[in-house]
Protein backbone atom coordinates (compact mmCIF):
# COMPACT_ATOMS: atom_id res chain seq x y z
CA UNK A 1 0.00 0.00 0.00
CA UNK A 2 1.40 3.90 -1.02
CA UNK A 3 2.06 6.19 1.46
CA UNK A 4 -0.87 8.03 0.15
CA UNK A 5 -3.15 5.42 0.12
CA UNK A 6 -1.68 5.27 4.53
CA UNK A 7 -2.52 8.84 4.75
CA UNK A 8 -5.82 8.33 3.82
CA UNK A 9 -6.20 5.93 6.49
CA UNK A 10 -4.70 7.37 8.96
CA UNK A 11 -7.51 9.57 9.09
CA UNK A 12 -9.78 6.44 10.10
CA UNK A 13 -7.39 5.32 12.15
CA UNK A 14 -7.32 8.77 14.47
CA UNK A 15 -11.43 8.40 14.16
CA UNK A 16 -10.87 4.56 15.70
CA UNK A 17 -12.95 3.39 12.69
CA UNK A 18 -10.15 0.91 11.55
CA UNK A 19 -10.72 -2.67 12.84
CA UNK A 20 -7.71 -4.45 14.95
CA UNK A 21 -5.93 -5.83 11.70
CA UNK A 22 -5.63 -2.58 9.45
CA UNK A 23 -4.54 -0.43 13.25
CA UNK A 24 -1.67 -2.88 13.66
CA UNK A 25 -0.79 -2.75 10.06
CA UNK A 26 -0.89 0.91 9.88
CA UNK A 27 1.33 1.59 13.62
CA UNK A 28 4.13 -0.69 12.07
CA UNK A 29 4.12 1.53 8.67
CA UNK A 30 4.55 4.52 10.79
CA UNK A 31 6.96 3.26 12.72
CA UNK A 32 8.54 3.07 9.54
CA UNK A 33 7.55 5.79 7.56
CA UNK A 34 8.31 9.75 8.82
CA UNK A 35 6.23 11.46 6.27
CA UNK A 36 3.16 9.05 7.40
CA UNK A 37 3.63 9.55 10.83
CA UNK A 38 4.21 13.81 10.44
CA UNK A 39 0.90 13.40 8.55
CA UNK A 40 -1.09 11.31 11.31
CA UNK A 41 0.68 14.03 14.07
CA UNK A 42 -1.05 16.77 11.79
CA UNK A 43 -4.05 15.21 11.26
CA UNK A 44 -4.84 14.75 15.25
CA UNK A 45 -3.34 18.24 15.53
CA UNK A 46 -6.33 19.47 13.26
CA UNK A 47 -8.91 17.14 15.01
CA UNK A 48 -8.04 18.70 18.21
CA UNK A 49 -8.39 21.91 17.24
CA UNK A 50 -11.63 21.49 15.14
CA UNK A 51 -13.59 19.57 17.99
CA UNK A 52 -12.25 22.18 20.63
CA UNK A 53 -12.89 25.38 18.76
CA UNK A 54 -15.44 25.48 16.47
CA UNK A 55 -18.16 27.90 16.92
CA UNK A 56 -21.49 26.80 15.74
CA UNK A 57 -23.52 29.52 14.22
CA UNK A 58 -26.41 30.58 16.06
CA UNK A 59 -29.45 32.53 15.21
CA UNK A 60 -30.62 36.09 16.23
CA UNK A 61 -31.74 35.74 19.49
CA UNK A 62 -35.37 36.27 18.59
CA UNK A 63 -35.38 33.68 15.57
CA UNK A 64 -37.01 30.20 17.58
CA UNK A 65 -39.49 32.88 18.62
CA UNK A 66 -42.64 31.12 17.03
CA UNK A 67 -40.75 28.54 15.28
CA UNK A 68 -41.67 25.34 16.62
CA UNK A 69 -45.59 27.24 16.55
CA UNK A 70 -45.22 27.44 12.82
CA UNK A 71 -43.89 23.92 12.38
CA UNK A 72 -46.68 22.97 14.21
CA UNK A 73 -49.42 24.91 12.66
CA UNK A 74 -48.28 23.39 9.24
CA UNK A 75 -48.32 19.70 10.44
CA UNK A 76 -51.37 19.17 12.38
CA UNK A 77 -53.88 22.04 11.91
CA UNK A 78 -55.54 23.53 14.99
CA UNK A 79 -58.45 21.45 16.69
CA UNK A 80 -61.03 24.08 15.29
CA UNK A 81 -59.97 23.39 11.94
CA UNK A 82 -59.15 19.74 12.45
CA UNK A 83 -63.13 19.30 12.97
CA UNK A 84 -63.60 21.60 9.72
CA UNK A 85 -61.15 19.15 7.78
CA UNK A 86 -63.12 16.49 9.47
CA UNK A 87 -66.46 17.45 8.51
CA UNK A 88 -65.34 18.22 5.09
CA UNK A 89 -63.21 14.81 4.54
CA UNK A 90 -66.02 12.58 6.33
CA UNK A 91 -68.70 14.34 4.97
CA UNK A 92 -69.06 12.38 1.79
CA UNK A 93 -68.61 9.02 3.07
CA UNK A 94 -70.80 9.62 6.39
CA UNK A 95 -73.51 10.70 4.00
CA UNK A 96 -72.81 7.48 1.37
CA UNK A 97 -72.76 5.06 4.79
CA UNK A 98 -76.19 6.77 6.24
CA UNK A 99 -77.69 6.08 2.71
CA UNK A 100 -76.53 2.16 2.68
CA UNK A 101 -77.66 1.77 6.04
CA UNK A 102 -80.91 2.79 5.23
CA UNK A 103 -81.27 1.15 2.03
CA UNK A 104 -80.17 -2.20 3.56
CA UNK A 105 -82.58 -1.60 6.50
CA UNK A 106 -85.14 -1.06 4.12
CA UNK A 107 -84.09 -3.88 1.93
CA UNK A 108 -83.97 -6.08 5.21
CA UNK A 109 -86.97 -5.66 6.36
CA UNK A 110 -88.43 -5.26 3.25
CA UNK A 111 -87.14 -8.69 2.23
CA UNK A 112 -85.93 -11.06 4.30
CA UNK A 113 -87.98 -10.15 7.76
CA UNK A 114 -90.37 -12.61 7.68
CA UNK A 115 -91.71 -13.69 11.16
CA UNK A 116 -94.14 -15.58 12.87
CA UNK A 117 -97.99 -13.91 12.56
CA UNK A 118 -98.76 -12.32 15.59
CA UNK A 119 -102.09 -10.14 15.74
CA UNK A 120 -102.34 -6.98 13.53
CA UNK A 121 -104.20 -4.13 15.34
CA UNK A 122 -106.31 -1.28 13.26
CA UNK A 123 -103.95 0.98 12.75
CA UNK A 124 -101.73 -1.69 11.13
CA UNK A 125 -101.51 -1.14 7.42
CA UNK A 126 -99.91 -4.54 6.69
CA UNK A 127 -100.53 -7.88 7.92
CA UNK A 128 -97.48 -10.29 8.95
CA UNK A 129 -97.67 -13.37 7.60
CA UNK A 130 -95.38 -16.71 9.06
CA UNK A 131 -92.91 -18.06 7.10
CA UNK A 132 -95.27 -20.69 6.69
CA UNK A 133 -98.00 -18.72 5.17
CA UNK A 134 -95.25 -17.23 2.87
CA UNK A 135 -94.32 -20.29 1.51
CA UNK A 136 -97.50 -22.00 0.57
CA UNK A 137 -98.28 -18.52 -1.66
CA UNK A 138 -96.95 -18.51 -5.11
CA UNK A 139 -94.18 -15.86 -3.66
CA UNK A 140 -90.65 -14.93 -3.03
CA UNK A 141 -91.02 -13.60 0.29
CA UNK A 142 -93.74 -11.85 1.80
CA UNK A 143 -93.14 -8.90 4.00
CA UNK A 144 -94.30 -6.56 6.37
CA UNK A 145 -94.55 -2.94 7.07
CA UNK A 146 -95.42 -0.21 8.46
CA UNK A 147 -95.69 2.00 6.17
CA UNK A 148 -98.95 4.23 5.90
CA UNK A 149 -99.49 3.74 2.95
CA UNK A 150 -99.64 0.61 1.31
CA UNK A 151 -99.78 1.61 -2.40
CA UNK A 152 -96.74 4.02 -1.83
CA UNK A 153 -94.78 1.23 -0.32
CA UNK A 154 -95.41 -1.05 -2.97
CA UNK A 155 -94.63 1.44 -5.58
CA UNK A 156 -91.16 2.44 -3.50
CA UNK A 157 -90.28 -1.38 -3.65
CA UNK A 158 -90.92 -2.12 -7.04
CA UNK A 159 -89.09 1.12 -8.39
CA UNK A 160 -86.14 0.69 -6.38
CA UNK A 161 -85.41 -2.64 -4.97
CA UNK A 162 -87.26 -5.52 -7.25
CA UNK A 163 -85.00 -7.20 -9.72
CA UNK A 164 -86.94 -8.11 -13.40
CA UNK A 165 -89.48 -10.34 -12.71
CA UNK A 166 -90.83 -9.63 -9.41
CA UNK A 167 -93.66 -7.56 -8.65
CA UNK A 168 -95.46 -6.36 -5.16
CA UNK A 169 -99.00 -7.52 -4.69
CA UNK A 170 -101.52 -6.37 -1.90
CA UNK A 171 -104.05 -8.84 -0.15
CA UNK A 172 -106.63 -7.69 2.57
CA UNK A 173 -106.49 -10.57 5.03
CA UNK A 174 -108.60 -10.46 8.11
CA UNK A 175 -105.76 -8.44 9.94
CA UNK A 176 -105.19 -5.93 7.34
CA UNK A 177 -103.60 -6.14 4.43
CA UNK A 178 -100.48 -7.90 3.30
CA UNK A 179 -97.59 -7.18 0.67
CA UNK A 180 -95.91 -9.97 -1.09
CA UNK A 181 -93.13 -10.08 -3.97
CA UNK A 182 -94.27 -12.60 -6.60
CA UNK A 183 -92.12 -13.96 -8.80
CA UNK A 184 -93.90 -13.64 -12.21
CA UNK A 185 -92.69 -16.82 -14.04
CA UNK A 186 -92.86 -18.86 -10.86
CA UNK A 187 -96.34 -17.66 -10.33
CA UNK A 188 -97.35 -18.46 -13.82
CA UNK A 189 -96.18 -22.00 -13.41
CA UNK A 190 -97.84 -22.76 -9.90
CA UNK A 191 -100.76 -21.47 -12.10
CA UNK A 192 -100.32 -23.82 -14.77
CA UNK A 193 -99.95 -26.70 -12.62
CA UNK A 194 -102.75 -25.74 -10.65
CA UNK A 195 -104.55 -26.13 -13.44
CA UNK B 1 -20.03 25.27 22.45
CA UNK B 2 -18.78 21.66 21.16
CA UNK B 3 -19.46 20.32 23.74
CA UNK B 4 -23.14 21.62 23.78
CA UNK B 5 -23.29 20.37 20.36
CA UNK B 6 -22.04 16.73 21.64
CA UNK B 7 -24.57 16.78 24.22
CA UNK B 8 -26.19 13.16 25.34
CA UNK B 9 -29.60 12.77 23.92
CA UNK B 10 -31.66 10.61 26.64
CA UNK B 11 -32.38 8.04 24.28
CA UNK B 12 -35.36 6.57 26.63
CA UNK B 13 -36.76 9.93 26.47
CA UNK B 14 -36.36 10.38 22.98
CA UNK B 15 -38.13 6.62 22.22
CA UNK B 16 -40.65 8.11 23.85
CA UNK B 17 -40.93 11.43 21.95
CA UNK B 18 -40.71 9.20 19.16
CA UNK B 19 -43.56 6.85 20.03
CA UNK B 20 -45.59 9.55 20.80
CA UNK B 21 -44.58 11.76 17.64
CA UNK B 22 -46.22 8.58 15.24
CA UNK B 23 -49.06 8.76 16.97
CA UNK B 24 -49.42 12.56 15.90
CA UNK B 25 -48.53 14.03 19.11
CA UNK B 26 -47.90 17.54 18.66
CA UNK B 27 -46.78 18.34 22.69
CA UNK B 28 -44.11 15.36 21.87
CA UNK B 29 -43.12 16.58 18.40
CA UNK B 30 -42.74 20.54 19.87
CA UNK B 31 -40.29 18.70 22.30
CA UNK B 32 -38.12 17.09 19.61
CA UNK B 33 -38.08 20.17 17.70
CA UNK B 34 -36.83 21.73 21.32
CA UNK B 35 -34.41 19.44 21.42
CA UNK B 36 -32.43 19.01 18.32
CA UNK B 37 -33.32 23.06 16.31
CA UNK B 38 -30.15 24.13 18.12
CA UNK B 39 -27.89 21.62 16.38
CA UNK B 40 -29.48 21.63 13.22
CA UNK B 41 -29.85 25.06 12.53
CA UNK B 42 -25.77 25.13 13.13
CA UNK B 43 -25.73 22.14 10.19
CA UNK B 44 -28.08 23.59 8.04
CA UNK B 45 -26.08 27.02 7.99
CA UNK B 46 -23.13 25.42 7.38
CA UNK B 47 -24.41 23.92 4.11
CA UNK B 48 -26.76 27.79 3.36
CA UNK B 49 -24.68 29.73 4.57
CA UNK B 50 -27.73 32.29 5.51
CA UNK B 51 -29.56 32.75 8.12
CA UNK B 52 -32.88 33.27 6.57
CA UNK B 53 -32.97 30.22 4.35
CA UNK B 54 -31.15 27.71 7.52
CA UNK B 55 -34.24 28.44 9.33
CA UNK B 56 -36.02 28.03 6.19
CA UNK B 57 -34.54 24.62 5.45
CA UNK B 58 -34.78 23.67 9.15
CA UNK B 59 -38.36 23.76 8.99
CA UNK B 60 -38.99 22.02 6.29
CA UNK B 61 -37.09 19.17 7.37
CA UNK B 62 -39.23 18.99 10.47
CA UNK B 63 -42.33 19.10 8.64
CA UNK B 64 -40.34 16.03 6.60
CA UNK B 65 -39.57 14.22 10.07
CA UNK B 66 -43.33 14.42 11.35
CA UNK B 67 -44.75 13.83 8.18
CA UNK B 68 -42.55 10.71 7.58
CA UNK B 69 -42.00 9.70 11.29
CA UNK B 70 -44.01 6.34 10.79
CA UNK B 71 -41.45 4.89 8.58
CA UNK B 72 -38.44 5.63 11.09
CA UNK B 73 -37.71 2.07 12.22
CA UNK B 74 -34.98 3.29 14.85
CA UNK B 75 -32.37 1.50 13.12
CA UNK B 76 -30.35 4.25 13.17
CA UNK B 77 -30.17 7.07 15.67
CA UNK B 78 -33.07 9.69 15.20
CA UNK B 79 -30.73 12.79 14.11
CA UNK B 80 -29.03 10.34 11.99
CA UNK B 81 -32.37 10.48 10.31
CA UNK B 82 -33.20 14.10 10.75
CA UNK B 83 -29.49 14.95 9.59
CA UNK B 84 -30.43 13.20 6.49
CA UNK B 85 -33.33 15.03 5.20
CA UNK B 86 -31.75 18.17 6.61
CA UNK B 87 -29.02 17.82 4.36
CA UNK B 88 -30.88 16.85 1.39
CA UNK B 89 -32.90 19.88 2.00
CA UNK B 90 -30.00 22.14 2.87
CA UNK B 91 -28.02 21.06 -0.54
CA UNK B 92 -31.17 21.94 -2.67
CA UNK B 93 -31.52 24.62 -1.17
CA UNK B 94 -28.00 26.26 -1.62
CA UNK B 95 -28.18 24.87 -5.61
CA UNK B 96 -31.56 26.94 -5.94
CA UNK B 97 -29.11 30.06 -4.97
CA UNK B 98 -26.49 29.07 -6.67
CA UNK B 99 -24.35 29.18 -3.96
CA UNK B 100 -20.48 28.87 -4.90
CA UNK B 101 -19.49 26.17 -2.88
CA UNK B 102 -22.63 23.85 -2.90
CA UNK B 103 -20.95 20.92 -5.30
CA UNK B 104 -20.52 17.68 -4.10
CA UNK B 105 -18.06 17.18 -6.08
CA UNK B 106 -14.85 15.76 -3.87
CA UNK B 107 -12.49 18.01 -6.51
CA UNK B 108 -14.34 21.11 -6.59
CA UNK B 109 -11.27 22.53 -4.84
CA UNK B 110 -11.22 26.92 -4.75
CA UNK B 111 -8.28 28.75 -6.01
CA UNK B 112 -5.46 28.54 -3.55
CA UNK B 113 -4.90 32.25 -3.59
CA UNK B 114 -8.97 32.30 -1.99
CA UNK B 115 -8.27 29.79 0.38
CA UNK B 116 -5.22 31.25 1.65
CA UNK B 117 -6.37 34.85 1.62
CA UNK B 118 -7.86 35.06 5.54
CA UNK B 119 -6.13 37.83 6.50
CA UNK B 120 -7.77 39.95 3.68
CA UNK B 121 -11.30 39.22 5.30
CA UNK B 122 -10.72 41.37 8.46
CA UNK B 123 -9.39 37.91 10.30
CA UNK B 124 -6.27 37.80 12.89
CA UNK B 125 -3.17 37.64 11.00
CA UNK B 126 -0.83 35.05 11.89
CA UNK B 127 1.30 37.75 13.91
CA UNK B 128 -1.21 38.51 16.55
CA UNK B 129 -2.12 35.69 19.22
CA UNK B 130 -5.11 34.19 18.85
CA UNK B 131 -8.03 33.84 21.55
CA UNK B 132 -10.57 31.39 21.97
CA UNK B 133 -13.10 33.33 19.96
CA UNK B 134 -10.57 34.74 16.99
CA UNK B 135 -9.43 31.05 16.68
CA UNK B 136 -13.11 29.76 16.30
CA UNK B 137 -14.02 32.64 13.53
CA UNK B 138 -10.92 31.75 12.02
CA UNK B 139 -11.51 28.04 12.06
CA UNK B 140 -14.85 28.85 11.25
CA UNK B 141 -14.07 30.83 8.21
CA UNK B 142 -11.55 28.31 6.76
CA UNK B 143 -14.22 25.55 7.04
CA UNK B 144 -16.57 27.94 5.19
CA UNK B 145 -13.81 27.66 2.12
CA UNK B 146 -13.77 23.68 2.07
CA UNK B 147 -15.65 22.10 -0.70
CA UNK B 148 -19.38 21.31 0.91
CA UNK B 149 -18.78 17.63 0.90
CA UNK B 150 -15.87 17.45 2.81
CA UNK B 151 -17.02 20.56 4.79
CA UNK B 152 -20.29 18.29 6.08
CA UNK B 153 -18.26 15.37 6.84
CA UNK B 154 -15.60 17.12 8.43
CA UNK B 155 -18.39 18.67 10.67
CA UNK B 156 -20.67 15.54 10.78
CA UNK B 157 -17.47 14.03 12.81
CA UNK B 158 -15.59 16.32 14.36
CA UNK B 159 -18.48 18.37 15.75
CA UNK B 160 -21.57 16.09 15.85
CA UNK B 161 -19.65 13.05 16.66
CA UNK B 162 -20.81 11.08 13.61
CA UNK B 163 -19.64 7.68 13.04
CA UNK B 164 -18.44 7.10 9.80
CA UNK B 165 -21.48 4.39 9.22
CA UNK B 166 -23.64 7.38 10.16
CA UNK B 167 -22.24 9.88 8.10
CA UNK B 168 -22.68 7.47 4.78
CA UNK B 169 -25.82 7.51 6.36
CA UNK B 170 -26.83 10.88 6.33
CA UNK B 171 -24.87 12.03 2.86
CA UNK B 172 -25.97 8.95 1.14
CA UNK B 173 -22.37 7.93 0.40
CA UNK B 174 -19.92 5.03 1.05
CA UNK B 175 -17.98 4.74 3.96
CA UNK B 176 -14.85 4.60 2.38
CA UNK B 177 -15.88 8.10 0.23
CA UNK B 178 -16.20 9.54 4.03
CA UNK B 179 -12.91 8.59 4.65
CA UNK B 180 -11.35 9.91 1.86
CA UNK B 181 -13.63 13.40 2.13
CA UNK B 182 -12.54 13.33 5.56
CA UNK B 183 -8.93 13.23 5.02
CA UNK B 184 -8.55 16.02 2.17
CA UNK B 185 -11.08 18.68 4.06
CA UNK B 186 -8.63 18.03 6.67
CA UNK B 187 -5.57 18.37 4.74
CA UNK B 188 -7.29 21.54 3.17
CA UNK B 189 -8.30 23.17 6.90
CA UNK B 190 -4.41 22.19 7.66
CA UNK B 191 -3.06 23.81 4.72
CA UNK B 192 -5.09 27.19 5.14
CA UNK B 193 -4.36 26.83 9.00
CA UNK B 194 -0.51 26.37 8.33
CA UNK B 195 1.18 29.85 9.08
CA UNK B 196 -0.87 29.91 12.35
CA UNK B 197 -0.02 26.69 13.24
CA UNK B 198 4.01 27.13 12.60
CA UNK B 199 3.71 30.63 14.19
CA UNK B 200 2.55 29.08 17.03
CA UNK B 201 -0.49 30.93 17.71
CA UNK B 202 -2.46 28.00 18.19
CA UNK B 203 -0.40 25.24 20.09
CA UNK B 204 -2.04 26.29 23.66
CA UNK B 205 -5.26 25.22 22.09
CA UNK B 206 -3.54 22.10 21.00
CA UNK B 207 -2.23 21.06 24.03
CA UNK B 208 -5.86 21.99 26.05
CA UNK B 209 -7.43 19.61 23.93
CA UNK B 210 -9.35 16.00 25.03
CA UNK B 211 -11.18 13.41 24.18
CA UNK B 212 -9.44 12.84 20.82
CA UNK B 213 -9.12 9.28 19.85
CA UNK B 214 -5.77 8.52 18.37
Amino acid sequence: MSCEDNKIKITALIDGELDAGEQNRLRRHLEKCPACAAEKLAQSRLRKIVRKNFIPPEPPPDKWNGFNQAILNRVAPTPLARVSQLRVRWATPLALAASLAIVFGVLYFALFRVEPQIPVDGNQSLAVVSTEQASQLPVKVAVSTPHPSVSRFCEVLSTNYLKPGYETRDFPTENGKMVIIMNKAEEKKNLENKN
Amino acid sequence: MGVVLMAKIDTNEESQLIFRCKNKDREAFDQLIEKYRDRAYAMAYSIVHNNEDAVDVLQEAFIKVFENIGSFKGDSRFYTWLYRILFNLAVDCARRKKNTNVSLDDEDALPSEQTLDIAAHGTPTPSDELDRRELGELLNQCLSRIPLAQRTAVLLCDVEGLSYAEIAEVMQIAEGTVMSRLHYGRQRLAAMLEPYLQEGKISQVENESNGQTE
